[in-house]
């Protein structure tokens, strides 16, 4: 609940200042790592709205409850002249089921995501070529305990990608459609949350991807794909992905409900569950 | 699921070539707006935005409105395929010199999608409309 009034008052707050002149939905959301993308995916873009003479800042509540387990993220971010994104990201993933399993109810798997992204060409909408930008993510896991006894060999690791995004004004059939696609390189396990590297490897480059439409200047639909590795031979990795509803009224507010297929997380099978992510902007 | 992120790409590739052929299907362009009339009225809307809006309107100082009115019915719809001839000068031409930044050009862009709004203009079609003259930023701005 308090995550909600901090929220709303965050929210209050925006929408009293300018935000940046980029066009509506161009700044994208706050992804769960607290890049600016989609749901699961890193996208070239910047955060906010800010051209090359602004700055804009931007933060973001995230949830999703499958069976078994909790996710919770909240992020902020700086879009500076839409050029370069720093971003900050708080994870917490509740064992619901695993942790009285395991004599720790109440365990919870933690970490800290620091962000920057440098967009390097290009123009998410003016542009014949994509926009492309590079990133990196430093992600520090903060409760080493589980991860470390599952075989997990670093408490934190560096994770690398290169992006392209496009938007496709009128296309296909005269909506705006967009496309992403990354390419990173992570020793991460369950994204950081169960550490990074183990017993079956470490550095893996993965697609991820992420597709759709907007369907009239607020609502966009979509969905992600983003590939996973096993590095622990405790528990293999599956590839997550999502189908996105987005919802942008204005330049300061966005929300985005989704439907998210995590697969066989640390064990146990078939992690499916509703997805929201509240964003703020200014 | 490898499958599905090759059939992602290949979407991806497949939608940036059909961009390239964005002027071929405007054609009837003019005429799905609904000709003159229409055309008049989004320029009508455009510029009572852009000659108000406090984050542009000081590059206008010295515009003669009606001429400028005349200008761009006319660039529009020689854009959309419409029975005109656009005779004013060409982008660069015009507005260089005025050294327009990137947040301007967005100012400018969203005034004319309220433009189209106010218009009437259904979503489609003035995604259609943007697509032709978004290709000309890099002309109009210094950046
Ligand atoms: C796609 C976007 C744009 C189009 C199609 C466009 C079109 C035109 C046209 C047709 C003219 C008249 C040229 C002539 O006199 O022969 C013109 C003039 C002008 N434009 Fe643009 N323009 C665009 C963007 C902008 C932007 C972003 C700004 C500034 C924020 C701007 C500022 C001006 C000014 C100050 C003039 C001179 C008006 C005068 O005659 O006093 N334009 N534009």
């Amino acid at each position: 609940m308090r995550n909600f009034t901090w929220l709303f008052i965050f929210l209050m707050f925006a929408s009293t200042l300018q935000a940046g002149s980029r066009q509506l939905g161009t700044g994208a959301v706050m992804q769960v790592e607290g890049s600016s993308g989609s749901g699961i995916v890193p996208w070239a873009t910047i955060a906010g709205y800010g051209e090359s003479d602004e700055t804009d800042f931007t933060g973001a509540y995230t949830f999703l409850g499958t069976d078994d387990y909790e996710f919770e993220a909240h992020g902020v971010a700086v879009g500076w002249h839409n050029r370069l994104e720093f971003s900050l990201a708080r994870q917490s993933f509740d064992l619901d089921t695993l942790g009285p399993a395991i004599g720790l109810p109440g365990a919870t798997l933690r970490q800290d995501v620091f962000g920057l992204k440098v967009r390097l060409a290009g123009n998410l909408v003016y542009t014949k070529m994509p926009q492309i930008a590079f990133g990196v993510q430093y992600k520090k896991n903060k409760n080493f305990l589980i991860p470390g006894l599952v075989g997990a060999r670093d408490d934190s690791g560096v994770d690398y990608y290169i992006s392209a995004s496009k938007l496709f004004l009128a296309k296909p059939f005269g909506f705006n459609g967009f496309a992403t696609v990354t390419l990173r390189s992570t020793e991460a396990n369950e994204i950081g949350l169960l550490g990074f590297g183990g017993d079956l490897g470490s550095r893996h480059i993965n697609v991820e991807t992420s597709l759709g439409l907007f369907l009239n200047s607020s609502w966009a639909v979509g969905f992600d794909f983003r590939e996973k590795n096993s590095n622990l031979s405790f528990a293999t990795e599956s590839h997550w992905r999502d189908v996105f509803l987005a919802w942008i009224p204005n330049r300061h507010v966005s929300v985005v409900a989704a439907y998210a297929d995590i697969g066989d997380v640390a064990t146990l099978t078939d992690q499916k569950g509703f997805y929201l992510s509240i964003n703020g902007s200014f | 699921m490898k499958n599905l992120t090759i059939k992602s790409i290949l979407f991806v590739i497949t939608l940036s070539c059909s961009l390239n052929q964005a002027h071929a299907s405007d054609d009837n362009l003019y005429q799905a707006l609904g000709g003159e009339p229409v055309i008049n009225t989004i320029t009508k809307e455009l510029l009572d935005r852009i000659l108000n809006n406090e984050k542009i309107a000081f590059l206008f100082e010295d515009t003669v409105r009606d001429e400028l009115h005349e200008k761009i019915v006319s660039q529009i719809c020689m854009e959309t395929g419409g029975p005109c001839v656009y005779e004013g000068l060409d982008m660069i031409e015009t507005h260089s010199g005025m050294d327009i930044k990137y947040s301007e050009f967005d100012v400018f862009v969203s005034d004319f999608i309220d433009a189209m709004e106010a218009a009437e203009v259904p979503y489609r079609l003035q995604n259609k409309v943007l697509a032709i003259f978004a290709s000309m930023r890099e002309d109009i701005t210094y950046e």
